[in-house]
């Protein structure tokens, strides 16, 4: 066979695979440190949309606003030309984890709110009606509902994130779409390198999705 | 002792509490009845603070509530039991669980005696074979009664039930109100009722307020009320309601 696809071209990206492996272990690395990120961001700013502090809301709203409106790429791209020149010097992975978690925290906050709201006013009446603080209530009472019903969206997007990694290659961060773009370059060889990069993002991605998937049927089988 | 001094509530430019003096003794049984909208649910609500009155005070033993801040306030509605028409157990707790939460996080009660405490207070709600199902295991007769033991375990000096059997169907009314007599027979907590249930009412009150329009037009013990009221809007109110 030739063109693309070729046989020469397939054995030559398998006698690379080790390159691809480590761009592989670091979308895992930054994937999973911006995940956590994400978490927090998420629930920080999930619950502080549940106040009622005009100001807070108003932050909150705009820091969403401003992160789900505005492509990734050109946050990112930011992070890496303009923080350098206000003296904040980071790594390519500081970048990329701040950039994915800020992006998708945007959402998270989201899925946080609306998990909380989803819980019945009931609730939080008797935590109070006990003598829980608002935050015990959220501890031991909100928030352990919530995030039955906030996991299978949040599933999603840590799905979303994972994918949003490969923007990083931009700024040559070294992640799997970064190694895929300049060994398919120095090399020409496209073909087997995209599909095999896109085979080794479904590894990872697929089994959170059926993860979500599986959360999703259990969550309307406990309504 | 709970002392309404004047008390004025508002929702918007509705007023609900049109300035509501009232003293309730200490172990006393209160029956408030009323019609819908008239302030039942209100009046109890700003006993523990979830209506705040516009105008006027409320006192627990002297203690001005409405003047507490939040963390003063979060330890005094520990004394303050309270039973919703929709019961509001957690879900995501068993029955035990329900009951031995409040006490091990807030009073750092150690976990073996909440525990005994609270087994002790589901055998005598008739539950005590469910403590390890999840509320949605429950019928909504069982789980008002989880709600009572709940409260119960808290070790409250005063209870407030907000129309605690509106919510069920009507063959799991009696065994709910069979157990708020007896603990309202057996205890010394003071209680305050809100419900439309006027034989049990009668019953079990040793005070009757009836309520209309945000004003208390009846005050007084359950056999005058019921059979002497001295108001006529309290002789229609009956009227329609017993017959």
């Amino acid at each position: 066979m030739s063109g693309p696809f070729s046989l020469h071209n397939w054995q030559a990206w398998f006698s690379d695979w080790s390159y691809f492996a480590g761009g592989f272990l670091r979308t895992l690395y930054i994937s999973l440190l911006g995940l956590v990120f994400t978490l927090v961001i998420g629930l920080v700013v999930g619950i502080l949309l549940c106040g009622k502090n005009r100001g807070v809301l108003a932050l909150c709203r705009g820091y969403m606003s401003f992160f789900q409106n505005t492509p990734l790429v050109i946050q990112v791209f930011i992070y890496y030309n303009v923080l350098p020149k206000l003296g904040i010097r980071l790594g390519v992975i500081a970048i990329g984890v701040l950039g994915l978690a800020l992006y998708t925290g945007a959402y998270a906050a989201d899925i946080v709110h609306s998990a909380i709201k989803a819980v019945p006013t009931g609730q939080l009446e008797a935590a109070h009606s006990q003598g829980f603080s608002y935050l015990q209530s959220m501890i031991h009472i909100i928030l352990p509902q919530a995030i039955k019903i906030g996991l299978p969206p949040m599933t999603n997007q840590a799905v979303n994130l994972i994918k949003n990694s490969s923007v990083l290659a931009v700024i040559a961060g070294g992640e799997l779409m970064y190694c895929a773009d300049s060994w398919s370059g120095d090399n020409l060889i496209y073909g087997p390198t995209f599909v095999m990069t896109g085979v080794l993002y479904l590894c990872i991605c697929l089994p959170i999705s059926l993860f979500a998937r599986r959360m999703e049927k259990r969550s309307v089988r406990n309504v | 002792m709970i002392v309404f001094d004047n008390v004025h509530v508002s929702f918007g430019s509705l007023d609900v509490l049109k300035g509501i003096n009232l003293e309730i003794a200490s172990g006393s049984k209160t029956v408030i009845i009323g019609p819908s909208g008239s302030g039942k649910s209100t009046l109890l609500r700003t006993i523990n603070m979830f209506e705040r009155p516009k105008r006027g005070d409320v006192f627990i033993d002297g203690v001005s509530i409405s003047g507490m801040n939040k963390r003063v306030l979060c330890q005094a509605r520990q004394d303050i039991g309270m039973v919703f028409q929709n019961f509001n157990l957690y879900p995501h707790k068993t029955v035990l669980e329900n009951l031995t939460l409040a006490p091990s996080v807030l009073k750092h009660e150690s976990k073996a005696s909440v525990r005994e405490r609270a087994l002790a207070n589901l055998r005598e709600v008739n539950i005590a074979d469910k403590a390890d199902a999840y509320p949605s295991q429950l019928s909504g007769g069982q789980q008002q009664r989880v709600a009572i033991a709940r409260a119960l375990t808290m070790r409250p000096k005063i209870m407030l039930f907000d129309e605690p059997t509106s919510a069920l169907d009507p063959e799991m009314i009696q065994e709910v109100l069979d157990i708020m007599e007896r603990v309202a027979v057996e205890t010394e907590i003071t209680m305050l009722f809100v419900t439309h249930e006027m034989k049990f009412a009668e019953h079990i009150a040793d005070r009757v307020l009836f309520l209309d329009g945000g004003i208390i037009l009846e005050d007084g013990a359950p056999e005058q009320v019921f059979h002497h009221p001295r108001n006529e809007r309290t002789t229609s109110f009956l009227g329609k309601i017993l017959h």
